[in-house]
């Protein structure tokens, strides 16, 4: 029940980014753009689950990155753990797509993850359906509730109700990068290759929480960025394990791109190879071999995919 | 007329009925059902007698065999009895002759033992008590929730041709083993689709519902070409066998237009599967058995043995000495001899006695016949699949994917054999129509900036 808790308030974040969310839509149609920043939320559900309380608090901070919209969704309360996930949105083509991970805090073993989708060129009052994984069923936004401004709305879902309002804004800070990457793409024929530079951070997301997991629980964020200083994002991706499976989402800011993919491992990254599965089944890339450093973090990689490769390494390495 | 024939028990022999103990084997006895049955029936009776699929030359029914059998077949018919609404306790003559209900009918009278007769019987009362399937009539579509994010979700069905006792366990085999490749190998079907086990469906319905229902993919149909199982004494040891041959085919299902009444047509067919299991069980030997047996050995290789004995009498000195002179002893001799090969007949006779008595002995910790099918019918199951070759992401090293079956070691599931020209070293197929191959790959610009300078 506190998963479902938690996936339904994920989607009250969903309805506060759709109900505003513009930024990232090029279409004449595009509603207002959310304001980027600090949002206070509160989600109160009338008849909660035995054991889990009324109402819930939780602080999302918004940015963007590129076509893509970020937002972390953490607990305002002190010492209380919930809620703790991330999500992405942004429209492509014809539809939104909203991509979240989340990790329940009570049982840190279970990891969760689903896109939804909405063909709604308007966002307010807009339907979405979780179209992956299959388990996850469908779901829509009941009622938007209110007078809709930038700084404050709420949202009605069938069980609960989500206030939020902005707090201010938020400066997400520069991420730190510790691995230089050089990614090489072979040109079609025998036209020869091409290199490029890219920077990476890659964070162990709540590892408080994932700490006390009585089994072995990942949750990896990658940040690559154009400067080892910070600079412009190019791509993200988060990196977890579900069930004794490795799961991969990634976004590209740039061009707008995603892609879910699935490895039968769950332990080491080394040697592993991905399928995308999501939006489309795809032969996805291999892991060659992986280092890992003192955090457990990995150190040194190699990717291969179809029509190309990378190689990441210690930034101080200079390769 | 039907029920009141059944129930007389015409033709009934003298065949005993043996205590409900006398058997230890695990052969259910508290279900109105011909299951596990089958394929003993099979083995015994004609395939007129048995309605299934028979041996080609079945063979005698070891009295033994016999007993157990019909102790068996109208325990089974006394639960069809009970779940069509017999109450106990019986009265003491029962049922009367002719019966007047369902329940009264599936009573085996006292003279019923023949095994033929009982397993007609017990097949009319397992209809009785658990009518055909019937399928669903053409109006009744399938809506199952999307994974897409419109309309529904498709759907595959898995049938069977064949003995159904037999096909039911291979489709739900297949289908079980097909979904722990979807969990542990990555194993999709096109457009998602879910496998609907539908054992005892006829093609027939599958064209109904292909034509009326456009989320109706296709079908997986499984047929069981040739079965047989027995039983083969070796001295010390039973060897209980069972050997299944099935083939599998795909009818696919199309609709075009989409909303046009779907037409199908098979697009796919594997090689036979031959699967052969057998479990070999010591027989215990009887004391009388393993006496003879050793006589028979000892006397085989007993030494012949001579026993002379000499007796001499001494007679005292006549007088007068007779003429023809005088005799003061004679020895007498006899000799007994015991001749080794004129016992060879004995010492076989004494073989075959104990070939005799551990042939009738009950094995130790015999395989139950069901099982040993069952087990052979999930190993049919995994040829199936590796003819069907479905394509799945290639595992890390040291990585299996594994399926558990209902009994018998857990089973490797079969890797994806690409087709020549995507693996190095690939002489594998295309994966069969209903699994899903990805055609592309992803491309690394999905980690490069929009316009790499």
């Amino acid at each position: 029940m506190r998963k479902k808790i938690l996936t339904l308030t994920a989607l009250v974040a969903l309805g506060a980014c759709v109900t505003f969310g513009g930024a990232v839509s090029a279409g004449p149609s595009a509603p207002a753009p959310l304001t980027p920043g600090t949002w206070d939320c509160e989600t109160t559900q009338p008849n909660p689950a035995p054991n889990l309380p009324r109402d819930l608090h939780e602080t999302d901070h918004i940015e963007y990155i590129g076509k893509w919209l970020h937002g972390t969704a953490r607990s305002s309360t002190a010492g209380s753990p919930d809620p703790y996930y991330d999500y992405y949105l942004a429209h492509l083509g014809s539809r939104w797509v909203y991509i979240q991970v989340s990790v329940d805090p009570a049982n840190p073993s279970l990891m969760n993850y689903f896109v939804g989708t909405s063909h709604d060129a308007q966002l307010r009052s807009s339907h979405w359906r979780i179209v992956y994984p299959a388990e996850t069923g469908e779901y829509q936004v009941a009622e938007v509730l209110g007078q809709s401004t930038v700084r404050q709305f709420s949202i009605k879902y069938a069980d609960l109700t989500q206030v939020c309002a902005n707090s201010g804004s938020y400066l997400p800070p520069a991420p730190a990068a510790t691995l230089k990457c050089t990614t090489t793409r072979l040109e079609p024929g025998d036209a020869g290759a091409a290199s490029f530079p890219s920077y990476l951070s890659i964070t162990k997301m709540a590892a408080d929480i994932t700490a006390n997991a009585k089994v072995p629980t990942y949750w990896w964020q990658g940040v690559a960025t154009n400067s080892p200083s910070g600079g412009r994002i190019i791509y993200e991706y988060n990196i977890f394990s579900i069930q004794g499976r490795f799961y991969s989402i990634e976004i590209n800011g740039d061009t707008g791109s995603y892609a879910i993919a699935e490895s039968t491992a769950a332990q080491d990254l080394a040697n592993t190879s991905w399928t995308v599965v999501y939006p489309q089944l795809e032969n996805g890339f291999t892991f060659g071999s992986v280092t890992y450093g003192a955090d457990a973090l990995p150190q040194a990689f190699d990717l291969y995919f179809a029509d190309g490769y990378q190689h990441c390494g210690p930034l101080r390495a200079g390769r | 007329m039907i029920l009141a024939v059944l129930a007389g028990g015409t033709g009934a022999t003298s065949t005993p009925v043996p205590s409900p103990s006398a058997s230890p084997l695990s052969i259910l006895t508290n279900q109105c059902s011909t299951a596990q049955l089958s394929n003993i029936v099979a083995a015994y009776l004609p395939a007129t007698a048995s309605g299934i699929m028979a041996t080609p030359t079945p063979v005698p029914i070891p009295a033994n065999v016999e007993g157990y059998l019909a102790h068996i077949l109208r325990q089974r018919l006394m639960q069809c009895w009970a779940q069509l609404g017999g109450h106990r306790p019986l009265p003491k003559v029962y049922p009367p002759k002719v019966p007047t209900s369902p329940e009264e009918a599936c009573w085996p009278s006292d003279s019923e033992n023949a095994v033929a007769q009982l397993w007609a019987h017990l097949k009319f009362c397992e209809s009785l008590v658990h009518p055909a399937v019937k399928a669903p009539p053409a109006g009744i579509g399938w809506q199952l929730p999307s994974t897409t994010g419109s309309g529904s979700r498709p759907v595959i069905f898995v049938m069977g041709i064949g003995d159904p006792a037999m096909v039911g366990r291979l489709v739900s085999a297949l289908v079980t083993f097909l979904n722990e490749g979807v969990a542990e190998s990555g194993f999709a079907f096109v457009d998602n689709a879910v496998l609907v086990p539908q054992p005892s469906w006829q093609l027939e319905t599958f064209a109904t519902q292909c034509a009326n229902s456009p989320q109706v993919r296709g079908a997986i149909v499984v047929d069981v070409t040739a079965s047989g199982g027995g039983t083969t004494d070796q001295f010390i040891t039973r060897k209980n066998w069972t050997a299944v041959e099935a083939t599998a085919f795909y009818a696919q299902c199309t609709h075009d237009p989409e909303d046009a009444q779907g037409t199908s047509a098979f697009t796919w067919a594997s090689d036979i599967v031959k699967e052969e299991h057998h479990r070999l069980t010591l027989t215990p030997l009887t004391p009388l058995a393993m006496l003879l047996t050793m006589a028979s050995i000892y006397e085989v290789f007993a030494p012949a043995h001579t026993t002379s004995t000499a007796s001499t009498s001494v007679f005292p000195n006549p007088s007068p000495v007779p003429s023809g002179g005088r005799v003061t002893q004679v020895v007498t001799t006899n000799q007994t001899t015991l001749n080794a090969s004129s016992l060879g007949s004995v010492a076989g006779g004494f073989l075959g006695s104990s070939i005799t008595y551990t042939n009738s002995a009950v094995p130790i910790s015999q395989q139950p016949v069901d099982e040993l099918t069952w087990d052979t019918l999930q190993s049919v199951a995994i040829g199936l699949m590796s003819q069907m070759n479905c394509w799945h992401p290639t595992l890390g090293p040291k990585q299996t994917a594994i399926a558990n079956g209902i009994v018998g070691a857990p089973r490797t599931l079969p890797a994806y054999n690409p087709p020549k020209g995507l693996g190095a070293y690939s002489s594998g197929k295309a994966s069969a129509p209903f699994c899903s191959e990805p055609t592309r790959s992803e491309s690394i610009t999905d980690i490069l900036p929009a316009a790499p300078r």
